[in-house]
């Protein structure tokens, strides 16, 4: 009751509002995201009472992992690396004219995956804490191996062409400093390299630009304009119903992968959809515009949110940028995260709990309420959007870093992604390749030096978990190869 | 365009970039050893890589022969080299006149570029939006853009 009334405070309130609506904004601005919508809003927690500046620091996390889905869905430009998985299913329904319903799915879906793990977090982040130690590389290899699977679930039809793209993010994953030796690969001495290629500039250069440039060679034209309604509608509750096992399995997976250390919302996000290409009520749709791939993508990195601060506040181990700099927002306020935490700081720790349910719940308000006015960008000439839309890609690549080069390599992906699109090869393998490869590299060379190079102790019941992952991916890569012969099959005939 | 001949360019494009990217992995500083002897060097999980990449690019080779004479839209080229040209010249104007200048001028243009030549909407469209993105970023993001060379910084 006490940690209730700390937050029912003009300041904590103010602070959980405005936090929402930065968060909103900074998320959705393609290139930005998460880590630096909170390192902005940093220096002002400086001066703050502990309660209200845990609030703000909540609020914008929150909200910035939800603003990346307005823009994926309404522009085919994922605001954050974490919403990449929505463009797949929300820009197609924008292009049937149900933005407004698309956003309506992923607002829900966001605050549904957020209040579950929140709730998780509360009756369980000790225990999850420990749990999450016992996960090593090995299992962490075989999540990413099954996580990868839903590569050829976004390359239906042309699953070489999408195998070979998963594979070339990948590689390009592994551009920059060996993670392992420190040694310097693919670089071709070029010296801004040897940081990595940026996810954010390659990701806003193959969806952003990519799709301007190929909108601007289509040969109808390109004066056409997007009809449908604006705003915010939800879908009836039935239309819930029928898709409740992906929202609670997705969730759940957002949950489990926060907690895992180095992980992240983007990793689980298309480990969700990858689950919902596998299980879900309507797997055959997904990829054409179906709502259970918004559920799936936006509830599972929300969930996320609550997750990662298990092992943050639990253990005083930061899973990912975001939560460290969301650690030292504690550390500054002179909480100390760790085993003591719940021990020393109950309160303040209530009071953190019960923020979250109330960003949330702020944060579903906010997106629904601005939706209306968000949405008005698809009233716009296509040729105006595309135009806003090419500034704010260079400037959202711009800003993360403040580098030029970042810019280059974002005209660099846009060319590319051009190109891979008249070839007919789908782009968002590329994205889940260089998402997942660096933890991919990671932990299969930990992995390998655990078992002194034994692979074949991957495959083993000395590793239960391991083994049961490794299955259900080979399982669904054969069951994936089976469905691309057939097609081909039926598609020769048919010719 | 036959979609044969795209796709068994496309395929043959990723494994000659397969076979240079392996070349690279021969020299000297990719062979360095694991982490304290142990572990595998730094070329070992890129080559792994590169495996699978060659033997999915000459299985793209082979498949696309089954669907050699099938049709695919082709784009208009020259429409798409001018967007490109002009988003590159748009990015070495934003290194030297700064964010604005070079936002405005690229606006103006790619506009009626695309079709779109109402002078009342397009040029408040071309001035204000850069202005406002500028104005978002320097002073509510604190995210200084590239300035230009004409202000004096004060």
């Amino acid at each position: 009751m006490d940690s209730l009334w700390l937050l029912l405070t003009p300041a904590t309130m103010a602070a959980i509002l405005l936090g929402t609506v930065f968060g909103v904004i900074v998320g959705a601005l393609p290139g930005l995201g998460s880590v630096l919508a909170i390192t902005i809003i940093l220096p002002f927690t400086f001066t703050m009472d502990a309660v209200p500046a845990i609030a703000l620091v909540l609020a914008v996390y929150c909200s910035s992992v939800y603003g990346g889905s307005v823009s994926a869905i309404l522009i085919n430009t994922p605001g954050t690396p974490q919403s990449a998985a929505t463009t797949l299913d929300g820009y197609p329904m924008t292009r049937r004219g149900e933005a407004d319903l698309a956003l309506g799915w992923a607002t829900m879906a966001s605050l549904i995956g957020g209040l579950f793990s929140t709730v998780v977090l509360i009756i369980a982040a000790p225990q999850l804490a420990r749990v999450a130690l016992r996960f090593g590389p090995i299992e962490t290899f075989a999540l990413i191996c099954l996580a990868l699977t839903c590569i050829a679930g976004v390359s239906r039809g042309s699953m070489i062409k999408g195998i070979l793209a998963g594979l070339l993010g990948l590689f390009l994953a592994t551009v920059g400093t060996d993670p392992m030796t420190g040694s310097v690969r693919f670089t071709f001495d070029v010296f801004a390299l040897s940081g990595g290629l940026g996810l954010i500039p390659v990701l806003v250069g193959l969806f952003a630009l990519g799709e301007v440039f190929s909108r601007m060679a289509e040969r109808h034209g390109s004066t056409a304009q997007i009809e449908g309604r604006v705003g915010f509608r939800l879908a009836p509750l039935r239309e819930w119903l029928l898709r409740w096992k992906t929202l609670l399995k997705s969730s759940l997976i957002g949950t489990f992968v926060g907690i895992l250390p180095g992980t992240g919302a983007a990793t689980a996000s298309f480990i969700a959809y990858s689950e919902a290409q596998r299980s879900g009520r309507y797997k055959e749709k997904l990829g054409t515009g179906e709502p259970e791939g918004i559920v799936a993508s936006e509830s599972s990195n929300n969930a996320v949110t609550g997750g990662a601060l298990v092992p943050t506040l639990a253990l005083g181990i930061p899973g990912d940028p975001t939560t460290a700099v969301l650690m030292s927002a504690l550390i500054i306020q002179g909480i100390q995260p760790g085993v003591r935490l719940f021990i020393d700081n109950p309160e303040i720790i209530n009071a953190a709990f019960i923020a979250l349910i109330i960003c949330n719940l702020v944060m579903f308000v906010v997106g629904a309420l601005s939706a209306p006015l968000i949405t008005r960008v698809l009233r716009m000439p296509e040729p105006v959007l595309l135009g806003m839309v090419l500034v704010l890609s260079v400037v959202g690549s711009y800003g993360v870093g403040g580098k030029l080069f970042d810019v280059l390599v974002t005209l660099v992906a846009g060319i590319a992604g051009f190109f891979l699109r008249v070839c007919g090869v789908p782009v968002a393998p590329i994205v889940i390749g260089m998402v997942l490869g660096p933890i991919f590299e990671e932990s299969l060379r930990q992995g390998l030096i655990l078992t002194d190079n034994d692979f074949s102790v991957f495959f083993s019941l000395e590793h239960p978990i391991a083994l049961g992952l490794i299955t259900v991916t080979f399982l669904i890569l054969a069951w994936s190869a089976w469905g691309e012969v057939t097609a081909a099959r039926e598609r020769r005939v048919a010719a | 365009m036959r979609v044969g001949v795209r796709d068994t360019s496309f395929g043959a494009v990723m494994l000659a970039a397969a076979g240079l990217l392996w070349l690279e992995t021969g020299r000297e500083a990719y062979q360095e050893g694991g982490v304290l002897g142990y572990g595998f060097d730094p070329a070992f999980f890129p080559r792994i890589l590169i495996v699978l990449w060659s033997a999915t690019a000459l299985l793209l080779i082979l498949r696309s022969i089954a669907f050699w004479d099938e049709q695919a839209a082709a784009p208009r080229w020259g429409m798409a080299g001018l967007a490109v040209a002009l988003t590159g010249l748009y990015v070495l104007l934003i290194g030297k006149i700064g964010f604005l200048f070079a936002s405005v001028a690229f606006m103006a243009l790619l506009m009626p570029l695309m079709g779109y030549r109402r002078l009342l909407v397009l040029l408040p469209v071309a001035v204000l939006f850069p202005i406002a993105v500028w104005y978002t970023f320097n002073f509510l993001l604190f995210i200084p853009l590239p300035t230009s060379p004409w202000f004096v910084r004060l």
